[in-house]
């Protein structure tokens, strides 16, 4: 294989350039989030900013380094690569370090890092692979089984860990990308069927107090506001009272009085939204959701044009890990969705999830470049 | 073509063969589910922007006052309430930080909220059932405060409790370190902060302070927001009160009022000490006593201090004042006589001396000396009404003494210019009946003769300190109430009055009965009484009487009036077996205290 000059005319620009929209006004929300913000321990949230740049610039290298090479030589890597994510992720269990209640992170020096981000994108290659291997058959319900076990198992280390934001994108990656691989409607309906008592058993056995709260909050805030305890409600209150209060055109960059005020919690990542709705107002926050959405299109489109079903399902389940991240991250800032806590694509703060988002973009453009029509 | 598909690598090459259209390119992904997929994310985005649009611009305004009104808040900021001292600095009030009980009753597990009533209520002395209430959730309470300022070592092991919903909150508490000492002077501050008695009341608002704001935009942590205009009154602390209390004569006059009112099972008196040349309280005790630390523990009557807000009928000391009016009118002499015969009639009411015996012919020294009732009345008829009550009123009787104590009270004095008055007044007025003060006026009137007729305003308040600036009380003369020359007449005669009842002290050691020298090396005037206590329904008490002594010390350039006074002494029907030992032990005390050398001349054989 020999990288061929001309297919950096494929590259897609537009997606490149939706990106690097995204993540300027990343660095201007993270910049202005962070500016005044404290954690409960006191620290200034301000060293936060330079981290963030070095985040973005290590993913941006990412990016061009993954479409240097042919993403079907990945191929080959997919398994060795799901296993050690299955050992890492097992691995979290016994050295994680507590961060925000949920287990997730592992400590190397002084960084941290996350290995159910990296863990997205390996899901997302193991499936794409075994999908394509069985391509025959890939809406055989053996086959889906199959799929699903593969899935389940990272899944159920992340619901153990317990995170069960990260949880439900892995559901998400692996329902898309199952749609994709054309699961039928009946094995749908099984599933669903399924699932209840499944819901039921998680309910009971595997949610926590706390994550319990969260849904018993977003429920009650929907139905009856007198019944959610100030405590539990606080976060989703004060994000739905900043956005308000940024009203049309917003409040100006650092001038938000809820968001440079420690009012509204963990404003530089999961609550990032909520400091573009209010230091930017509704003008603001359709700008946002106009690129995301734009870059969701453009991911689809990769996905149609690939090459092969390789390439299309790893497209598909880039588009799943996105749009799960960025629908319920936002739904949770205006309260039509339980907290969570995910990071919002491209513009929360977080060095794993923003290398891996960029890393994805990556494999996307190295999908586009070497699509279907320079085969003709 | 060819060379790409066997370089296909891994998983996806070895299905390549098992593809049945392999030769026209791989498997399509279908165009519907595609579009489904994008479906799916737009109507999520679509229902977030729907959601938005709702939020930032239909409710905007709605939430906006929401949250303006969580985060624009007025806090205040309490200033320290000021401290009170004793002339020399020893702190007698001063805020202190105590911790409060407050209960999250939402905090506490069901099953061990009875269990935690009970170690409280045993821990801190209050009733069970109000705890196990205190700690019972109730809908739109979020926490109550269940006791207030601990004891430290009760808030160190509720701390150890380890309970969450029991939280302790520092509050600033009114403290009175040495108690009772002067307690009836200082007063005392209520649960809200505010004086009820004493210097706490009659200075509340300058010990109080005035409260601060901080009207701002506030953030989580109940600082105010940097970036939004803020109004803010800063807090200025209460001023501190230097009093005119001396604590070694305080001392002195509460340990001998202590003693001589449980030797006679006496109800209760007052003892004042009030420097004659200033007007400054240099000693204020009155029985029964008052800690301030306990206010609530006594009904309101005992909060107000009996030396400046109880009135009773002065009796026989108020006929210095008879004598003063007549002299000051040139209305008699210190020669003219009138004849007591023991009794007389006046308006169809016999008036009679307390023994009904007759002294005969005396003069105004003979009166005092005696203590005739009949004598004072005739005087008294000889300077008429007019001049009596012009002098009653110029000695300060019937208006408060402006003595900066809460609640003091006026006297009652039916002139001849009240309604009230009828002609048998000014005969019973003559020897303090049917006339009231409060003990301390009648202090400032001993005072007024020792200070050669001039009327100060007693004062217990040396200075007040907003800071390093201060206000220094100036004593203030309210007038001359007698003529030097009478007040010099007058003192005379209550030297002698004074030596003559020296026996109930000294007859014990001297052996005689004989007048001698009161206090020996010194020469101190005074006057007793017997007051008789009204009844309600009219007349007098028959089996008890306020006995009291009023005088200065020494006789002239006199450093102090002082009023000893016992009220219902149970073995003492004349009171004056009480009061007169008081009085002196009172005065020899104080005189030594002053390190005033005696006169070797004026001891009294065996003194």
């Amino acid at each position: 294989m020999s990288v061929d000059g001309r297919i950096w005319r494929e590259y897609n620009f537009f997606l490149l350039g939706c990106v690097l929209i995204l993540l300027s006004i990343s660095l201007i929300s993270v910049y202005s989030a962070t500016l005044n913000a404290v954690t409960a321990f006191g620290t200034p949230l301000s060293i936060l900013f330079p981290r963030h740049m070095i985040n973005i610039l290590v993913g941006l290298i990412g990016m061009v380094v993954v479409t240097l090479f042919d993403y079907r030589l990945l191929s080959s890597l997919t398994l060795p690569l799901y296993l050690l994510t299955i050992g890492v992720l097992a691995l979290v269990h016994l050295l994680g370090t507590i961060s925000e209640g949920a287990q997730s992170w592992i400590a190397l020096g002084t960084r941290t890092f996350q290995p159910s981000e990296f863990a997205k994108i390996a899901l997302i290659m193991v499936l794409a692979a075994y999908w394509s291997h069985f391509e025959e058959t890939r809406n055989h319900w053996l086959t889906q089984l199959g799929a699903l076990v593969l899935a389940g198992i990272p899944i159920l280390l992340i619901l153990a860990q317990p995170d069960f934001g990260t949880g439900l994108v892995f559901i998400c990656i692996w329902l898309t990308m199952a749609w994709g691989a054309g699961i039928r409607w009946y094995h749908l309906a099984v599933l669903a069927v399924l699932a209840v008592p499944t819901m039921v058993l998680g309910w009971q056995h595997v949610l926590d107090e706390e994550q319990k709260s969260r849904f018993l909050t977003f429920y009650w805030l929907l139905t009856d506001p007198i019944l959610v305890d100030p405590n539990d409600g606080y976060n989703v209150i004060q994000s739905l009272k900043a956005i308000a209060a940024g009203g049309l055109l917003g409040a100006g960059l650092t001038r938000g009085v809820f968001s440079q005020n420690n009012l509204v919690p963990v404003q530089y990542s999961d609550f990032i939204f909520t400091v573009i709705g209010e230091e930017m107002g509704f003008i603001g926050a359709l700008v946002v959701l106009g690129f995301l959405t734009i870059l969701l299109w453009l991911v689809l489109s990769v996905a149609e044009d690939a090459r092969d079903t390789f390439g299309q399902l790893i497209a598909l389940g880039v588009f799943g890990m996105l749009i799960s991240h960025t629908i319920i991250n936002i739904g949770m800032a205006v309260s039509i969705l339980p907290v969570t806590g995910l990071p919002l694509p491209f513009i929360s703060y977080g060095g794993s999830f923003t290398i891996t988002t960029l890393l994805a973009i990556g494999i996307l453009q190295n999908i586009r470049m070497r699509r279907r029509k320079i085969v003709f | 073509m060819a060379s790409r598909t066997t370089s296909q690598p891994g998983i996806a090459a070895r299905s390549a063969p098992r593809r049945s259209v392999a030769a026209s390119g791989p498997v399509r992904l279908s165009r519907w589910r595609i579009y489904t997929l994008l479906l799916v994310a737009c109507v999520g985005i679509g229902a977030v922007m729907v959601r938005l649009y709702y939020v930032q611009v239909v409710k905007s305004s709605a939430y906006a006052q929401l949250a303006s009104r969580e985060i624009e808040q007025q806090i205040t900021l309490n200033p320290n309430r000021g401290v009170i001292t004793d002339r020399h600095g020893n702190v007698l009030a001063l805020d202190i930080e105590r911790e409060s009980l407050w209960v999250v009753p939402a905090l506490i597990p069901e099953d061990s909220r009875q269990q935690l009533a009970i170690t409280l209520a045993a821990m801190l002395g209050l009733d069970q059932a109000y705890v196990l209430w205190a700690l019972t959730p109730e809908d739109n309470v979020y926490w109550r405060r269940v006791a207030r300022w601990l004891e430290p070592k009760h808030a160190e092991r509720i701390a150890a409790l380890g309970q969450p919903g029991l939280r302790l909150i520092a509050e600033p508490m009114r403290y009175y370190p040495q108690n009772e000492f002067a307690g009836h002077l200082v007063g005392a501050v209520n649960s809200v902060g505010d004086g009820i008695s004493g210097v706490e009341s009659f200075f509340n608002d300058e010990l109080k302070g005035i409260t601060g704001t901080i009207q701002a935009e506030f953030d989580a942590a109940r600082n105010p927001i940097a970036i939004a205009p803020q109004r803010t009154t800063p807090a200025r602390d209460g001023e501190n009160i230097r009093l005119t209390i001396d604590p070694m004569i305080q001392y002195i006059a509460e340990t001998e009022l202590q003693r001589a009112v449980e030797q006679h099972n006496a109800d209760g008196g007052s003892v004042i000490i009030m420097e004659i040349e200033t007007g400054a309280i240099r000693g204020m005790a009155s029985w029964p006593t008052f800690d301030p630390n306990r206010w609530n523990e006594y009904v309101p009557d005992q909060w107000r201090n009996p030396a400046t807000s109880s009135v009773y009928e002065p009796g026989s000391t108020f006929k210095m004042v008879t004598v003063a009016a007549g002299l000051q009118a040139r209305a008699f002499t210190a020669d003219t006589l009138v004849n007591d015969i023991g009794t007389v009639f006046r308006y169809d009411t016999a008036l009679s001396n307390w023994n009904h015996a007759g002294n005969g012919m005396i003069n105004a020294e003979g009166v005092l000396y005696h203590s005739s009732n009949v004598g004072a009345l005739l005087l008294n008829e000889l300077t008429g009404p007019e001049n009596f009550y012009r002098t009653v009123r110029a000695l300060g009787f019937g208006a408060p003494s402006g003595i900066e104590i809460g609640g003091e009270e006026a006297g009652i004095v039916h002139d001849s210019a009240s309604p009230l008055y009828n002609d048998i007044l000014l005969a019973t007025n003559a020897y303090g009946q049917g006339i009231s003060a409060t003990p301390l006026q009648m202090t400032a009137m001993a005072a007024v003769v020792a200070n050669d007729g001039v009327l100060m305003r007693p004062y217990l308040v040396e200075e007040r300190c907003d800071g390093d600036a201060c206000i220094v009380t100036e004593p203030h003369e309210r007038g001359q109430a007698i003529d030097p020359e009478v007040a010099w007449t007058l003192r005379r005669m209550l030297v002698k009055s004074a030596n003559h009842y020296a026996p109930v002290v000294w007859a014990g050691q001297t052996g005689s009965y004989a007048d001698q020298w009161l206090v020996p090396g010194f020469q101190v005037g005074a006057k007793t009484g017997t007051a008789s206590i009204p009844l309600p329904g009219g007349g007098y008490d028959p089996s008890f009487t306020i006995g009291s002594v009023l005088g200065f010390a020494p006789a002239e350039n006199a450093r102090y009036a002082v009023l000893a006074k016992v009220d219902r002494p149970k073995d003492d029907i004349w009171g004056v077996q009480t009061a007169i030992p008081l009085f002196y032990n009172v005065v020899d005390q104080l005189l030594r205290h002053e390190r005033l050398s005696p006169d070797p001349s004026l001891v009294s054989p065996g003194q």
